[in-house]
């Protein structure tokens, strides 16, 4: 089964109610049978419906009410009002409290047939518009791939050519680098650009979370899950599904997501039915993934179906030509954000942001610039601006004659180094350091670090 | 601030409409020795936020004078790597639809599945892991008992 529209249907006449879902069964729905208003109400709130056939003529609540109710929950849920008294008042009074449209009975099946098709368009269309708007804030980021280079202008001619093959994409890059940019780019350029733009840190999931964040689940499926949840997948229909850190996957769920892949449906948690999803992937990880392929941790058969296209974005040390650009480019948003009128760049700044290696790259050149608004820079960022800039600047640089330090000194040294850099987050200095978080915590105990 | 501050030195940000749904989930947090500070309104969040490092926000999506989303892109745009937990009593699929495409660590229904939301927090967290899961279970716990 596939993800067939999802009709509820509320009468109290339990021959029409069978004769509707056996229709709509027939016509490729799926239908939910409610004998009342009170059994609607509660299967809307904890279900996601995508049209509902309600009769008006009930007793206990009306279908008026239950119209009302419907709105109040979900303003978007289609409703066609079903009446065996054609009572011009309470048809308009059904269309003025946002029924769709309304059919007399005895029902004529082509119409109703016909009736629902077009709810369906419709609720297509403004499920477009919905994202449409919510994609005004991204189109402020379309532009932040600056960079003159040679290599970023490689990066964007292959965005551009790849953008509508609708196949897999990885890209690789250090963290900093704008791989989420990339990715968004490519999205943006794609036939899928009016669909939603779904990212999500494959590390930042709890490992048994994983499941029913990526797939979705129904009501009652665990104790917690009190109404159907779409999960990142079905979220990203019809637009794209961005993994971002895909290394930190774990091994069970590369299997499902591989499955995914190769039948392109899926299965909520809880769920005996399978919906087909409709969302490109677009994966990216800052680790060697042929490294991690060859050393086991990553299926070399996901790898391969996630690298169909293979994006490689530059660290900012490889493209130094692009700092002055990129300084012009945040000097104007911090500008705005901070209500500054910063014009420029003093020359010994300039000079010592272009000599700098930047291991986080763009992110970081963006939270140095940050941090010169926060200390006050006014007309012109000064060299003294940047003060955290000279002490990482001249820490690598260690005269030859000077002694050798002991293997231990070196990895205290660059472990505390680490956790500077990140601020004490274990888990990124770990990342960064190629430890695991279990082994950083072994040597900060040895070493005594905190 | 030390450069060697905690993990624990890291705020959790609760935004609720409901100020007193706020103070519940900020309440078993604190239990849980977290820096957990609840707000109804958006704009009093993005003050805490401009004061303290965040660790977490926990947004629900109706605030006061904002909506979740809006807050969400407000607190991003100073801090692109803050992890984010989204709740709703709002079951409707265009809602999470929308809260997914922020990039978010966790979206929870409401009532909050508290099991749930302590793993989200114990891996925002990791070098607190014991203590906090132990701290929020029991406290968990003895709110289902």
């Amino acid at each position: 089964m596939t993800d067939r529209p999802r009709v509820l249907i509320v009468d109290d006449d339990t021959d029409i109610r069978g004769l509707l879902g056996e229709a709509l069964s027939r016509w490729g729905y799926d239908p939910t049978l409610a004998a009342n208003g009170r059994e609607a109400i509660d299967l809307i709130s904890h279900q996601i419906f995508d049209a509902a056939l309600v009769d008006i003529w009930m007793p206990e609540m009306d279908g008026l009410q239950v119209l009302e109710q419907i709105k109040r929950h979900d303003p978007a849920l289609e409703v066609v009002m079903l009446t065996g008294n054609p009572m011009v008042e309470t048809a308009v009074q059904a269309l003025k409290s946002g029924a769709y449209d309304y059919l007399m009975k005895p029902l004529n099946l082509d119409e109703l047939q016909h009736l629902l098709r077009q709810v369906f368009e419709k609720r297509f269309l403004s499920r477009e518009v919905h994202s449409l708007r919510s994609q005004l804030a991204d189109q402020l980021t379309a532009k932040d791939l600056v960079g003159a280079s040679s290599s970023m202008a490689q990066v964007r001619e292959v965005i551009a050519r790849v953008a509508d093959a609708d196949s897999p994409v990885l890209i690789e890059g250090e963290s900093g680098t704008g791989k989420e940019l990339v990715a968004a780019a490519i999205h943006r350029q794609s036939g899928r650009g009016k669909g939603p733009f779904v990212p999500v840190n494959c590390s930042a999931i709890p490992a048994d979370l994983m499941e029913s964040e990526f797939f979705g689940h129904v009501r009652g499926a665990f104790s917690g899950a009190v109404a159907d949840a779409l999960g990142l997948f079905r979220s990203a229909h019809g637009g794209t599904l961005f993994l971002d850190e895909v290394a930190e996957l774990p091994p069970a769920l590369q299997a499902k997501l591989l499955r995914v892949l190769q039948e392109k449906e899926i299965r909520p948690v809880g769920s005996t039915k399978t919906h087909a999803v409709n969302a490109r992937v677009i994966a990216a990880t800052n680790k060697n993934l042929e490294a991690a392929v060859s050393n086991g941790s990553f299926r070399q058969d996901l790898y391969y179906r996630l690298n169909v296209v293979h994006i490689v974005v530059p660290p900012l040390r490889e493209r130094r030509g692009d700092i002055p650009a990129l300084i012009a480019y945040f000097l104007r948003r911090f500008n705005e954000r901070f209500r500054r009128e910063v014009k420029g760049i003093s020359p010994d700044a300039m000079a010592a942001l272009t000599s700098y290696d930047f291991p986080g790259n763009v992110r970081e050149l963006e939270n140095v610039l940050e941090r010169a608004f926060a200390l006050g820079a006014r007309d012109e960022i000064k060299r003294a601006n940047l003060p955290e800039l000279s002490v990482r600047a001249e820490q690598p640089a260690a005269a030859s004659s000077e002694p050798l330090p002991t293997l231990d000194q070196a990895e205290r040294d660059l472990i505390g180094r680490a956790l500077d850099r990140f601020r004490n987050d274990k888990e990124q200095a770990a990342r960064a350091l190629g430890l695991t978080v279990r082994t950083l915590y072994r040597r900060i105990k040895k070493f005594g670090l905190i | 601030m030390s450069p060697r501050e905690t993990s624990r030195a890291r705020w959790i940000l609760v935004a609720d409409g409901d100020k007193s749904a706020a103070d519940r989930l900020a309440g078993i947090l604190l239990r849980a020795r977290f820096r957990a500070y609840p707000v109804a309104s958006g704009l009093e969040a993005l003050r805490l936020a401009q004061r303290y490092r965040l660790g977490l926000a926990i947004v629900d999506v109706g605030l006061l004078d904002m909506t979740g989303f809006d807050l969400v892109r407000r607190l991003r745009s100073g801090a692109p790597e803050l992890p984010v937990v989204v709740t709703t009593g709002d079951y409707r699929p265009t809602t999470e639809v929308e809260a997914r495409q922020l990039g978010i660590v966790q979206y929870l229904h409401k009532p909050v599945d508290l099991e749930r939301l302590d793993k989200v927090v114990v891996r925002v967290f990791p070098g607190d892991a014991e203590a906090t899961s132990n701290a929020t279970v029991s406290y968990t716990a003895r709110l289902h008992a």
